[in-house]
């Protein structure tokens, strides 16, 4: 395993280990100090809307960037071929919804997802429901990203002992929790800004260095890429990812399109809009991200080509099967000599990577949590602001310390269910409700309530017979069968489903009571 | 903001309030399509294309990868583009709206 080498080859200034204790030493401080002033709700959640634009734009394209996406998107590339390049520009495509639906969530002055919703049609039903999604997404998305992290890191750090992947997952877990809830929205900004400082200089680097072993002539490493993996008509066409057949065909349609639907409104990158100074700067640090987030994919697409090119694809799955290990094994290969310091560079990125991505997603749990359900829900309004926040450290910790125990239950599980579920209802409930909300006149409370509990039900559905959970070479029960839906990826149904139960849930509620959207319009005025 | 600001009915404010919000509108569907576009196009190549993505344009690069990469460059333009055209066309006017404070302001359907 390439990792290994990291555990034993020092870099001659700074050994690995040292490298990532010094990372978290710093991600530490830079949280306690930057968190320091968070005195109200609004320091707490939002950083009191004072980060610039420079540092809302780094700090979105930190959020939008998980651990998923720096080891998956070279993988997907190097075994996938052009499948993996679509569902890799999928993924930085989807900032172009954010780009249109930045202003408008801005200008709704809310910061959780239940907030923005319930300020267009009011009552609690929205909050709550709001709540509910916000949690449904979060979980399974912190514990694919814990989970991945804890393996990642242990076999980087060359530990093949059994439970080493646990042992990693809960001190990673723990270590994300007590950040996020010293530094809040600040320290979590903070750390953002640095992770995508160290993550786009490591990547570039890598990239750079990839090319010049090819004498930076592309052309030819296009041609060793394809010939190590069956040949141009095999690796330029589609079919690698799930098969030539209509159904796997279908089930990269469906990827994608939950991709580019869903990745752009996660609770954690609301609340990062949220944050802005006002809806312009939502918007440019929007646009601003789309560049830097589409030019960190075309490198990770260079650098898949590359360990194509390099190592082959059976190399690749001999090491590990859906491709995670192969930005290491790529390093490993580009290293020649200077393996410690390319090696360290690399690991730090996927560290700061899982840390600050689970910092987000802890925070944005929380604060749907507090301001949701805890303040809204039990009747606590007058509560102090110190209160609330000491609330929301409480709310951050218990979430976090749940998602960690999960973690470390699901370590040794295929983890696909669970990451195709969580980005099904973003796509699929929160997407639909958030455009009906901002550009809807017609949309009423029981079209909303229609959207995100239908579409909740119909994703769980699918996803429980389909062959993610059973009868799926990534499944979660390997040993039973008892799937019926033939996608692996459900979105391609869910999404319009998720749109046509708002639609038909506030027509049919117009049509019982004519005047329900002016209702709601006094309702939020 | 409140409802009386809305149920204020005089013709001129009218003219400026319509006009902004008919523009934003008209810059929303363009970047709707483009984005779409952009993304929709290699998406339906893969569905429907089969071997013709393979087909060299220019030495090993393929006709799929330029669909990709036309793809994502029509992304990034499209959203800078998106931005600055907001900047210019609709910020001085939004500006001018009665009742928008910094913080909070009118849903996107128009209105106050």
């Amino acid at each position: 395993m390439s990792g290994e080498v990291l555990a034993f080859v020092e870099s001659g200034t700074v050994a690995p280990q040292m490298a990532l204790m010094l990372v978290i030493i710093v991600s530490f401080l830079l949280s306690l100090i930057a968190g320091m002033n968070n005195d109200t709700i609004s320091d707490f959640f939002t950083a009191d809307r004072s980060l610039s634009s420079v540092k809302n734009t780094l700090a979105l394209c930190g959020d939008y960037f998980p651990i998923t996406a720096l080891l998956g998107s070279v993988g997907a590339t190097a075994l996938g071929g052009y499948d993996g390049m679509l569902v890799t520009i999928s993924v930085a495509a989807a900032l172009g919804a954010l780009v249109l639906l930045a202003e408008p969530l801005r200008k709704t002055g809310r910061f959780t997802l239940g907030d923005m919703l319930e300020s267009r049609v009011g009552g609690g039903a929205a909050r709550v429901a709001g709540a509910v999604i916000t949690v449904a997404i979060c979980v399974p998305l912190m514990v694919v990203q814990l989970t991945v992290a804890g393996r990642v890191s242990a076999s980087v750090l060359g530990l093949s002992r059994p439970g080493a992947a646990e042992v990693c997952t809960i001190f990673l877990g723990l270590l994300i929790v007590s950040f996020a809830a010293f530094g809040g929205m600040r320290g979590s900004s903070m750390i953002q800004m640095v992770k995508v400082v160290v993550v786009f200089g490591t990547v570039l680097a890598v990239t750079c260095i990839a090319l010049s072993r090819f004498h930076w002539n592309f052309d030819n490493m296009l041609d060793l890429a394809a010939r190590h993996s069956g040949g141009a008509g095999v690796f330029h066409t589609s079919g690698l990812k799930y098969g030539p057949t209509t159904t796997g065909r279908l089930d990269l349609a469906s990827l994608c399109v939950t991709l580019f639907l869903g990745s752009a409104v996660y609770p954690h990158i609301l609340l990062r809009v949220s944050a802005s100074r006002d809806g312009a700067a939502a918007r440019r640090a929007s646009s601003s991200a789309l560049v830097v987030i589409g030019l960190l994919h075309a490198s990770l697409i260079i650098l898949g080509l590359s360990a194509a090119a390099t190592l082959g694809a059976g190399t690749i799955v001999a090491d590990n099967r859906d491709g995670s290990t192969t930005l290491f094994l790529i390093t490993d290969s580009l290293a020649n000599g200077h393996a410690g310091l390319l090696f360290t560079m690399v690991a730090c990125a996927a560290f700061v990577t899982s840390l600050s991505t689970v910092a987000g997603l802890t925070l944005a749990t929380s604060a749907s949590l507090t301001h949701d359900l805890y303040l809204h829900m039990s009747r606590r309004r007058a509560t102090s602001e110190t209160r609330e926040v000491n609330v929301a450290r409480v709310a951050v910790v218990v979430f976090g310390l749940v998602c960690v125990y999960l973690a470390v239950l699901f370590n040794q599980w295929s983890i696909v269910a669970l990451s195709s579920f969580a980005a099904a209802i973003t796509a699929s409930a929160v997407l639909p409700a958030l455009v009906y909300s901002l550009f809807w006149k017609g949309f009423t409370r029981i079209g909303l309530l229609c959207t995100l509990y239908g579409s909740l039900v119909c994703c769980a559905v699918l996803e429980v017979f389909g062959p993610a959970v059973s009868g799926g070479p990534y499944a979660l029960f390997t040993a039973r069968d008892f799937h019926w839906f033939p996608l692996q990826n459900i979105g391609l149904v869910s999404v319009p489903v998720g749109f046509l139960l708002g639609w038909v849930g506030s027509w049919l509620s117009r049509r019982r009571r004519p005047h329900a959207s002016e209702h709601a319009y006094y309702v939020t005025t | 903001m409140t409802s009386t600001m809305y149920m204020q009915d005089d013709p001129s404010e009218h003219v400026v309030r319509h006009r902004p919000m008919k523009t934003e509108g008209q810059l929303r569907a363009r970047l709707i399509a483009l984005n779409l576009t952009s993304a929709g196009v290699p998406l339906l190549a893969a569905l429907f294309l089969n071997d013709r993505l393979a087909t060299s344009v220019f030495g090993s690069f393929t006709f799929g990868m330029l669909l990709l990469t036309a793809g994502m460059l029509t992304l990034i333009v499209a959203g800078l583009w998106y931005d600055r055209a907001c900047r210019f066309h609709l910020a001085p006017q939004a500006d001018e709206q009665p009742g928008l404070i910094q913080g909070s302001g009118p849903g996107a359907w128009g209105r106050p």
